[in-house]
């Protein structure tokens, strides 16, 4: 408040709030001080456009209500958007890899599979395929060995004819 | 087969939700009853566009932050335990997110506050300049003027209120503008009520200085326009 200046007063409080006091000691101030008095005029309309920008005011539409939960309605369903997104974002990973166990296992048991079956068939293919003979005597390289009467009749009758011959 | 109509605790919905109390309807809203959110909507968007008409003057604007306002509002319904007013907790939502939506816009490198000097005086429209002229001439007589006036009043205040922060212009337009109660103004932003009394204090005199400012370059202009009149 320095030098009996009325501007604490018009900063203070609102215009309309001061007492008929303070008014009065305004305008004796105002009297013999130009910088108040341009002050106080400047707070006066100050307040007058105040009052009046206040009273100013934008009425709803009819619409609004409906506008309003329009929006309401768009933004619950980005909502579920978003919801479905992050699931879909953390199923992913395990999605992935559950479906390259599922083609890791088919692959091997196809695999497997045809593995097997060259085997059964290879090992029967080998069977037919020996001589009688072979499996009659028990000999694989068969058909690299050729058999003599002699030996064919001893290993039939378990009679050595070399032998007997010989006698 | 006809549609039968909505209904709220057994009793069709269009006769009974108007009679429904605040309390019940927000209860209902939070368990996503979307009637009753309706409801409202309408019962205070009234009072939102009150408080959006502070911050704002175009009414697709206004209608933009109120909408901004009850999606806030219905996103944070569960916040809303009964204690107050469903009105002033709307009233302070509304109060919040207009706030936040002006200083956004500041944020902005084009909406960055502009200083007032004495030629901004210049810029004043021809109507503009007459209500100061006739404010300077007859304060008391401001009382009694015709709407139009008022519009232009109201258009000179955002330009002046324009150059202050958005902190400043909310806190004149309750205390001064709407001679709210200091503790009414602190409930409704969320301040101290000290810290209402001194944004206002600073506010009222950033706001006397802008005027004073304009009318002293609306003086220097007026001994100029009188001059080329003869």
């Amino acid at each position: 408040m320095s030098d009996n200046h009325i501007l604490h007063l018009l900063d203070e409080r609102p215009l309309s709030s001061l007492t008929a006091t303070e008014l009065g000691q305004i305008t004796a101030h105002n009297a013999n001080c130009d910088t108040c008095s341009s002050a106080y005029e400047a707070a006066q309309i100050a307040f007058a456009l105040l009052q009046e920008r206040s009273a100013v005011s934008v009425e709803p539409s009819p619409f609004f209500q409906t506008r309003v939960m329009a929006a309401i309605r768009e933004k619950n369903q980005e909502k579920e958007a978003d919801g479905i997104l992050k699931f879909w974002q953390a199923a992913k990973a395990l999605l992935t890899s559950m479906a390259a166990v599922v083609v890791l296992l088919t692959t091997l048991t196809i695999y497997t599979a045809n593995t097997s079956s060259t085997e059964v068939s290879e090992s029967s293919l080998s069977f037919n395929s020996d001589p009688a003979e072979a499996v009659i005597y028990g000999r694989a390289n068969f058909d690299e060995v050729e058999i003599t009467n002699s030996d064919a009749l001893s290993d039939i009758y378990g009679i050595d004819l070399e032998d007997s011959d010989g006698k | 087969m006809a549609e039968s109509p909505p209904f709220f605790s057994g009793v069709p919905l269009t006769e009974q939700l108007d009679q429904v109390s605040d309390i019940e309807l927000a209860s209902s809203a939070k368990q996503g009853d979307e009637a009753a959110f309706a409801e409202i909507v309408r019962r205070y968007s009234p009072r939102v566009f009150q408080v959006a008409s502070r911050f704002f003057r175009e009414r697709a604007t206004v209608e933009d932050a109120a909408q901004e306002v009850f999606l806030q509002a219905y996103t944070h319904l569960a916040d809303f335990a009964g204690r107050g007013s469903l009105e002033g907790w709307l009233t302070r939502i509304a109060t919040t997110t207009c706030l936040n939506l002006v200083r956004n816009v500041q944020r902005r490198p084009e909406g960055k506050l502009a200083t007032l000097s004495a030629d901004s005086a210049d810029d004043l429209s021809n109507e503009e300049a007459n209500w100061l002229d006739h404010q300077l001439a007859d304060v008391a007589a401001a009382r009694h003027r015709s709407a139009e006036e008022s519009l232009v009043a109201a258009d000179l205040t955002d330009r002046v209120l324009a150059k202050l922060s958005p902190d400043d212009r909310l806190v004149l337009l309750m205390v001064d503008g709407e001679e709210m109660p200091v503790k009414e103004v602190a409930e409704t932003t969320g301040w101290s009520e000290s810290k209402v009394k001194v944004q206002a204090f600073r506010a009222r005199r950033r706001m006397r200085e802008a005027i004073e400012t304009l009318l002293t370059g609306r003086r220097k202009k007026s001994p100029d326009e009188s001059e080329s009149k003869k």
